[in-house]
């Protein structure tokens, strides 16, 4: 019986590729790396002004089609979604007299203990969905005044991150949610303090002994001289057979949905 | 033979159009889609095209983006690296 010699001439040629290609890949990630230490500001600003334009594109485009799908809904969604509008605008009626009375309290206290704040608005570029990181990308800048570890918020009291790195014309923040952040959180109902951590997706977490006092629906607020909500207990697991049980909080407001963000500049 | 020759150049034209385009397509993805959409558009393409060191580059762009300096910020980078490997590997054992 005859067996067909082994084709060695063929696996030579896949050895090469395979060898050839472990050295591209390899040399290619160690010049990037290395470019990475050594030049870290270059490459991330040059990495934004790529970007920059698509992000300008995708916002203007989005802004100016957003209602396209709207002139095919139906008479009867449109009238029951007229009717829940009109409910929910009475209720926030109701609640907008509160928020007034209390905003303008809050902010002649702010006024009273801290003169000089220094809020500046800034557009939003990049948001969660796109990085997996818990990381914003805003289109404001050292040439603003922006500088790491600026607190960065999502309205006059909610408190989502901080400036981490800055670019002349764009800065990256870090929620508060990205992984392994630790922030120390005060429960407003009980005035206790705890040590929060990120765990991605708006979400953070909080394990206590079992017998603290945490509900469900708690809110925590950054201990500061002024009000910064952090988030709201939304879970709370006691099923582990530990001594421990772990609070789930999220950030209360939608992230993929945020165009806005407020910087409180640190006055130095 | 000329003719042998300007076949293989307009095939291989194609398939360079193909992949620029592509890298173009993939380049907006990651700026643009949810980040595990970005991934496997990006693993799909280091599958389909021999040696696609294009994907480097562009996990070498969402690190950049994204990653933040406290941590190490080249986990995309290893990741596509070593995806970018085994496919390698792999493919060199798949007989066409």
């Amino acid at each position: 019986m005859n067996f067909p010699l082994r084709n060695n001439n063929r696996n030579n040629k896949r050895n090469n590729f395979l060898s050839r290609g472990v050295y591209i890949t390899v040399g290619i990630v160690c010049v990037l790396i290395a470019s990475n230490f050594l030049f870290p500001n270059f490459n991330r600003a040059l990495g934004y002004a790529l970007s920059k334009p698509v992000w300008f594109i995708r916002d203007s485009a989005l802004s100016s089609g957003g209602n396209f799908f709207a002139y095919f809904s139906s008479k009867s969604v449109l009238h029951a979604e007229n009717l829940a509008l009109k409910d929910e605008n009475t209720s926030l009626k109701l609640k907008s007299y509160d928020y007034d009375t209390i905003l303008s309290e809050n902010q002649e206290l702010k006024g009273i203990l801290r003169k000089n704040t220094n809020r500046l608005l800034a557009r939003v570029l990049s948001k969660p969905p796109q990085s997996p990181y818990d990381t914003l990308v805003i289109g404001s800048g050292t040439s603003e005044g922006i500088s790491t570890g600026d607190r960065v918020y999502l309205s006059d009291t909610v408190v989502i991150g901080t400036v981490t790195s800055v670019t002349s014309e764009t800065s990256l923040v870090t929620l508060f949610s990205s992984a392994d952040q630790k922030i120390t959180g005060e429960n407003t109902r009980t005035g206790v303090s705890f040590e929060i951590i990120g765990k991605g997706a708006s979400n953070l977490t909080l394990t206590v002994a079992k017998e603290t006092d945490i509900l469900w629906g708690d809110t925590f607020i950054h201990p500061a001289i002024s009000s910064e909500v952090i988030g709201s207990i939304y879970y709370i697991d006691t099923e582990s057979q530990t001594s421990f049980k772990t609070a789930y909080l999220r950030i209360p407001a939608n992230m993929s949905s945020a165009k806005w963000v407020f910087i409180d500049k640190v006055s130095r | 033979m000329y003719s042998l020759s300007k076949s293989c150049y307009n095939s291989a034209m194609k398939i360079a159009w193909v992949r620029i385009i592509t890298d173009i397509c993939i380049f907006i993805g990651v700026l643009t889609l949810p980040w595990w959409l970005s991934v496997m558009l990006l693993m799909a393409c280091i599958i389909y095209f021999p040696l696609y060191i294009e994907a480097l580059f562009l996990a070498f762009l969402f690190d950049t983006l994204y990653a933040t300096q406290y941590e190490f910020p080249q986990i995309g980078l290893l990741i596509a690296t070593m995806i970018l490997l085994i496919t390698m590997f792999v493919r060199t054992r798949i007989r066409n």
